[in-house]
C-alpha cells in the first residue's frame, strides 16, 4: 500500500495510510503543523516505527491532537511501547 | 577489674563521624535523585542504613542507649523508606539530614556520657517526627513499580542519531520480549522537545523496562549492541541478583585483583562495559579512580562497587598495606625534629665546605641526599586532599538556597588537589564565609536571574589548583557581580576613601576587605554585616597567603585565594645583600641574569620585555662593601615577572620556616625567617609584597622605553 497522508477538513481528521516509519515523519510533521487541533487516523497504517510514534506522542501532547483508530498492526506496537494513552481503538 | 575505655570511646567516636559525614553525602547525593529513577535511590538508602546500623551497633557496645534508641528509630525509618513505604522528597532528606546531624551530637555526647536535657529534648522531637511517618507508611505513589518488583530494571535513552543510522528501538523491545517477560515499560516523553522545534528525525526518547528473564546482564546487553555506543543504557539487576553479585564478592578468596577483574567475575559488569570505562579514564587522564567511573555510569550498581573495593581493600590489607592512625600533634613534632635536623644538616654542611676532607664532603652529599628525601616524605604525611574541605560546603549550599529560595549548584574541582594539613584546617572558615556571601549577595532570586535572562539555576564552582609553589582556590559564582560604584560611594561614606581617582579595579573591589564594608543593602542572619570580609583577609594572610577579587557587574564574581603549599619547610633560593643573607622561595624564581653595573634606571630591558626591578639593599637599607658585580633575580608570581637586585648568589638552601614574633608583623616584605647553617637568621622575602612595590614602578619604566 502506498504511503499517503490524507486530510478530512469537515471532520479535521488526518488519515495515515501505508507504513509510517521515518522516512515520513518529516512530511507528517509538516502536514500537521498546518492546524492546531485535528484527530488522526491510523485504521489504514500497515506499520509504525518508534520515530512516528515519537511525533504522534509530541503532536498530542503539545497540540489539540488526537490518534482515534488504531489498525491492528498499531496497536500491538503501542501495546508492546505500553502506550495506552490514545483513545484510539483498534480498527 | 577497671577497663579504661577512654580511648576505645574516642575510636567510636572518629569512626561514626566518619560515616556520618558518608551519610551527609549520600543524603546530599540523594537530594538530587529525588525520584526511583534507575535504582540509585535504593542503593544511597542501602548505604546510609548500613551507616546507622553500624553506629547504632558500636554504639551498644559502649552501653551508649541514648544513642542507640535514637538510632534505632532512624533505622526504622530508613528501613521503611529502602522498603519504598515512602517517597523521597527534600523533607524527607532534611529530616534525614537533621537526624544525622543529632547523631553527630549523640557521639560528641557519648565522649563524657553526659546528655544534657536540650539534647534530650531534641531527641524526642526527632523521634516524633520519624513516627509520624514510620506510623503512617504507604505514601509510595509515585514509585515506578517496575523497580519496587524482583525484576531486572533497563533504563535507555535513545542517541539522537539512532534513527537516521537505522535502528528502530522497538526492535530492541521486541528482543527483550522474546529473552523474557516485559513486566512494565514506560515511554519516557522528557527529551522530546516542544512540537516546533522537534526534527521528526532525532530520536529523543528514552524507555523504562522492567523485564522478568532469568538472563544474565551480558546476555540481556547483548540487544543493545548495535546501540550502546551512542545511546545510554543501564541495566540493574533484581534485588536477589544484586544479593547473589555481594555475596559472591564477599566469598572471593582476598587476592589482590583490580576491581574491574572483580566485578565482571561475579558478572555484575560486562567485559564490555569494563573496557568503556577504562577508555574513559585513559580519556580523563587516567587519574579518576575506575570505581567512581563505574558508578557515574552506572554500568555496575554503587553496592555492588562499594563491596568489591571493600573486598579490594581487605585482600589490600591481607598484602599489609595497612593505614595507621596518627595524632597530628605526633607528626607536627616529626616535622619539627626533621626542622631542626635540616638546620643541623646545613651547619655541618659549612663545617665540611671548610675542611680539605674529601671523605667527608662525600659523606655529607649522601647525608644531604637523604635529609632532603626524609624532609619530603615527612611534609607528605601532612599533606590532604582539600576535597573533604570543599565537599562539606554541599551542606551548607542546600540549606541556605532552601532558607534563601533560591536555586544553586554547587560544582567543585580539583577535589584532589593536597596541601597542608595546617592550611586546610585554617581556610575552611574563610570559605564558608565567601560562598554563603557567594550565595547571599551573589546569586539573585529566581526571578531576579529570570528577568536578566540568566538560567534560573544560580551556580557556585569550587576550584583548587597548583600554581608555581601555592595553591588557589578559586570561589566562581554567576551572580550579580561587584558594583564598583556602589563600593565607591560607600567607601567614601565610611571614610575610607575620599578619591577613587587613579584606583584600579583591583583597588576598588579590595575595599570590600576593609573592616565594616559592606554593600549589602539588607542585612540577613547569613552575611551582609560588614564583618567577616576583612577576617577572611587576615586569617588568609596569616598563612602567607593573598586574595584577589575579579567581578563583573550582572555576570559574577571571582574570589581567588593563594596559599602557600606547606608553613613548615621550603626550597629556598639564598642570595646576599650587603653582610645580610635573604631567602626567595624557589618556586618563585624563574632565572638570574647579571646586572649591567652602569644601568641607573629601575628597571631592564630582559629579551625586549621591561623587567622592573627593586634594589634589595635600598629596600632593607643594608650597604655593605661595594659589590663589584650585581645579579638581577628574576622572580615571578600570580603570572607577573619583577626583578630583585642582589650582591651575591649562593644557591639552593632548605628554608625552615620560623615564624616572625609579634613585634615584627608590622615588618614590610618579608614574610618569616629562617636559621642558616652559620647560625645566622635569614630573612623570608614576601615576594608577593616585593612585586606589588615592584608593579608601581613599571608603568613609569614602560612609559620611559617607548
Amino acid at each position: 500500500m502506498d504511503f499517503a497522508i490524507n486530510f478530512d477538513s469537515s471532520n479535521t481528521t488526518f488519515e495515515i495510510i501505508g507504513d509510517f516509519t521515518i522516512y515520513r515523519v518529516a512530511e507528517a510533521k509538516k502536514h500537521f503543523s498546518k492546524v492546531s487541533k485535528a484527530s488522526i487516523d491510523l485504521s489504514q497504517t500497515t506499520s509504525i516505527d518508534c520515530s512516528a510514534v515519537q511525533l504522534l506522542l509530541c503532536v498530542c501532547r503539545d497540540k489539540s491532537f488526537d490518534v482515534t483508530v488504531l489498525s491492528s498492526e498499531v496497536a500491538q506496537t503501542f501495546n508492546l511501547l505500553g502506550i495506552h494513552k490514545f483513545s484510539g481503538k483498534a480498527a | 577489674m577497671n577497663i579504661d575505655l577512654s580511648e576505645a570511646l574516642q575510636l567510636f567516636a572518629t569512626e561514626s563521624q566518619e560515616l556520618l559525614t558518608a551519610m551527609e553525602n549520600d543524603l546530599l547525593a540523594l537530594d538530587k535523585h529525588s525520584d526511583y529513577e534507575d535504582g540509585e535511590v535504593f542503593e544511597l538508602i542501602n548505604s546510609i542504613f548500613r551507616s546507622a546500623h553500624t553506629i547504632k551497633g558500636s554504639g551498644g557496645l559502649f552501653n551508649l542507649d541514648f544513642l542507640v534508641d535514637f538510632t534505632h528509630e532512624f533505622e526504622t525509618f530508613l528501613d521503611q523508606l529502602r522498603d519504598k513505604k515512602h517517597v523521597v522528597n527534600k523533607e524527607i532528606v532534611s529530616l534525614c539530614l537533621a537526624c544525622s546531624d543529632h547523631m553527630n551530637t549523640l557521639v560528641n555526647a557519648s565522649l563524657d556520657n553526659t546528655v544534657s536535657n536540650e539534647i534530650n529534648a531534641s531527641s524526642a522531637e526527632l523521634k516524633e517526627k520519624l513516627l509520624c511517618y514510620t506510623n503512617n507508611p504507604g505514601s509510595n505513589k509515585d514509585i515506578p513499580s517496575s523497580v519496587a518488583a524482583d525484576l531486572w530494571h533497563i533504563s535507555i535513552r535513545c542517541g539522537k542519531d539512532l534513527f537516521v543510522d537505522g535502528m528502530d528501538p522497538l526492535n530492541i523491545i521486541h528482543y527483550l520480549s522474546s529473552i523474557g517477560e516485559i513486566e512494565n515499560i514506560t515511554v519516557m516523553e522528557t527529551r522530546i522537545p516542544n512540537f516546533d522545534e522537534l526534527d521528526p528525525e532525532k530520536c529523543c526518547l528514552g524507555f523504562e523496562v522492567a523485564l522478568n528473564s532469568s538472563c544474565s546482564k551480558a546476555e540481556i546487553e547483548e540487544a543493545f549492541e548495535f546501540v550502546k555506543e551512542s545511546s545510554s543504557v543501564k541495566i540493574i539487576p533484581p534485588g536477589a541478583e544484586l544479593e547473589k553479585w555481594i555475596a559472591f564478592i564477599s566469598e572471593m578468596p582476598d587476592e589482590q585483583e583490580k576491581l574491574g577483574e572483580i566485578l565482571v567475575k561475579t558478572g555484575a559488569l560486562t567485559k564490555k562495559e569494563l573496557s568503556l570505562a577504562l577508555d574513559q579514564q585513559v580519556q580523563q587522564g587516567g587519574t579518576k579512580p575506575i570505581g567512581e567511573i563505574l558508578k557515574a555510569n552506572k554500568f555496575a550498581p554503587d553496592t555492588t562497587v562499594d563491596a568489591a573495593l571493600a573486598k579490594q581493600s581487605k585482600a589490600a590489607k591481607a598484602g599489609n598495606e595497612k593505614f595507621v592512625r596518627v595524632e597530628a600533634e605526633k607528626l607536627d613534632r616529626l616535622i619539627s625534629l626533621i626542622g631542626e635536623l635540616v638546620i643541623a644538616n646545613a651547619v655541618t654542611g659549612i663545617r665540611a665546605e671548610k675542611s680539605i676532607n674529601r671523605e667527608l664532603k662525600e659523606a655529607l652529599a649522601i647525608s644531604d641526599r637523604f635529609v632532603e628525601e626524609v624532609r619530603d616524605a615527612a611534609l607528605s604525611l601532612r599533606m590532604v586532599q582539600i576535597g573533604d574541605t570543599f565537599n562539606r560546603f554541599h551542606r551548607v549550599v542546600r540549606d541556605l538556597s532552601i532558607e534563601l529560595g533560591k536555586s544553586i549548584e554547587l560544582d567543585i574541582s580539583g577535589a584532589d588537589t593536597e596541601l597542608d594539613k595546617t592550611v586546610v584546617d585554617q581556610i575552611a572558615e574563610p570559605l564558608t564565609h565567601l560562598i554563603r556571601n557567594s550565595i547571599d549577595h551573589g546569586i539573585e532570586s529566581i526571578e531576579e536571574r529570570k528577568m536578566l535572562e540568566k538560567a534560573e539555576q544560580g551556580q557556585v564552582k569550587l576550584n583548587a589548583y597548583h600554581e608555581t609553589g601555592s595553591i588557589v582556590i578559586e570561589i566562581k559564582d554567576d551572580g550579580r557581580g561587584l558594583d564598583k560604584e556602589k563600593i565607591i560611594k560607600k567607601a567614601r561614606e565610611k571614610g575610607i576613601i575620599e578619591s577613587s581617582e587613579n584606583m584600579s579595579d583591583h583597588d576598588i573591589f579590595g575595599l570590600i576587605f576593609e573592616p565594616g564594608f559592606s554593600t549589602a543593602s539588607s542585612v540577613s542572619n547569613i552575611s551582609g554585616r560588614g564583618v567577616g570580609m576583612d577576617v577572611v583577609k587576615r586569617t588568609i594572610e596569616e598563612l602567607r597567603g593573598t586574595v584577589e577579587i575579579d567581578s563583573e557587574l550582572y555576570v559574577g564574581t571571582t574570589v581567588r585565594l593563594r596559599l602557600p603549599l606547606t608553613l613548615a619547610i621550603i626550597d629556598g633560593f639564598l642570595i646576599g645583600v650587603g653582610e645580610s643573607h635573604y631567602v626567595i622561595p624557589l618556586d618563585m624564581v624563574d632565572e638570574c641574569v647579571e646586572l649591567d653595573m652602569q644601568n641607573w634606571r629601575d628597571y631592564i630591558d630582559l629579551r625586549g620585555e621591561v623587567l622592573p626591578y627593586l634594589r634589595l639593599s635600598d629596600l632593607f637599607d643594608c650597604h655593605g662593601t661595594d659589590a663589584d658585580r650585581q645579579s638581577v633575580v628574576v622572580v615571578t608570581y600570580a603570572g607577573k615577572k619583577a626583578g630583585l637586585v642582589v650582591d651575591k648568589l649562593v644557591g639552593e638552601f632548605q628554608a625552615v620556616i620560623k615564624p616572625l614574633g609579634s613585634m615584627f608583623t608590622s615588618l614590610r616584605w618579608v614574610s618569616g625567617c629562617t636559621v642558616l647553617g652559620s647560625g645566622e637568621v635569614g630573612l623570608i622575602l614576601d615576594i608577593q609584597e616585593l612585586m606589588g612595590s615592584a608593579e608601581m614602578r613599571e608603568s613609569t619604566a614602560s612609559h620611559l622605553m617607548h
